[in-house]
């Protein structure tokens, strides 16, 4: 259920959609964002260079609260949209790269380890953030106890 | 909250038609509604833009009859245009 009110009317493509082919960056996007999402209270930046898109969360609770408001089964869609699109989406938290989808994404063993398949997971960039994460929780211990 | 789509072609601000012969098949998925965006944009010199307003959508988990709804807002804007197939 959406509130408010909506003039978007671009929705309806001609007859061929569905004929598809074998390549499967058939239909090339650039995007440019200047955009703020909030899933249940987790807020991030999605911003892009054309061909990349990034989505900025703050702190890993951010990412956490966001990630439980994804659509069961959305991974895949959104994988298939942006391999369709040629568009790469970057997950950052605290500015470090913590996963990949799309066109762009190369998921291996370590996904599916984490049965987290078709996002790729760069490893150094989820410890890089916990890092991030543990030293402003520090910071925050400090400034409170001084 | 709103959200409102303008199709600029060849630098000018268009109104969207929503003439029948364009309105064939509705896509059933999102690389189809991507594929049609395309055929739409591409070789007009077109953009597409959409503006959001503070639009809040409650996102379903899944289908049926009790499943959880996730509250997202959007705020902002995203401009798509088309590049050439390599």
């Amino acid at each position: 259920m959406r509130n408010g009110k909506s003039t978007e009317r671009s929705g309806s493509p001609p007859a061929n959609v569905s004929n598809r082919t074998a390549d499967p960056a058939r239909a090339p996007l650039s995007v440019a964002t200047d955009l703020t999402l909030e899933i249940n209270g987790g807020t991030a930046d999605v911003e892009s260079t054309g061909q990349r898109l990034f989505v900025r969360f703050r702190s890993i609770p951010d990412a956490i609260r966001a990630a439980r408001g994804r659509p069961d089964r959305s991974a895949i869609e959104v994988a298939e949209l942006l391999a369709v699109t040629d568009l790469t989406l970057e997950v950052r938290i605290r500015d470090r790269t913590v996963a990949a989808i799309g066109a762009g994404a190369r998921p291996g063993a370590v996904s599916r380890f984490l049965d987290v398949d078709p996002f790729e997971v760069r490893i150094g960039g989820v410890l890089g953030a916990v890092g991030a994460e543990v030293s402003a929780a520090v910071e925050t211990v400090s400034r409170f106890l001084d | 909250m709103l959200c409102d789509t303008f199709l600029l072609v060849e630098g000018e601000q268009m109104a969207e038609s929503d003439e029948p012969d364009e309105r064939i098949d509705e896509p059933t998925t999102w690389p189809d509604l991507a594929v049609g965006l395309y055929d739409r944009l591409t070789g007009r010199g077109a953009e597409i833009i959409y503006e959001f307003e503070d639009m809040e959508v409650q996102v379903p988990s899944g289908t049926g009859e009790d499943v959880e709804h996730a509250e997202w807002q959007i705020d902002g804007t995203v401009r798509i245009t088309t590049r050439e197939r390599e």
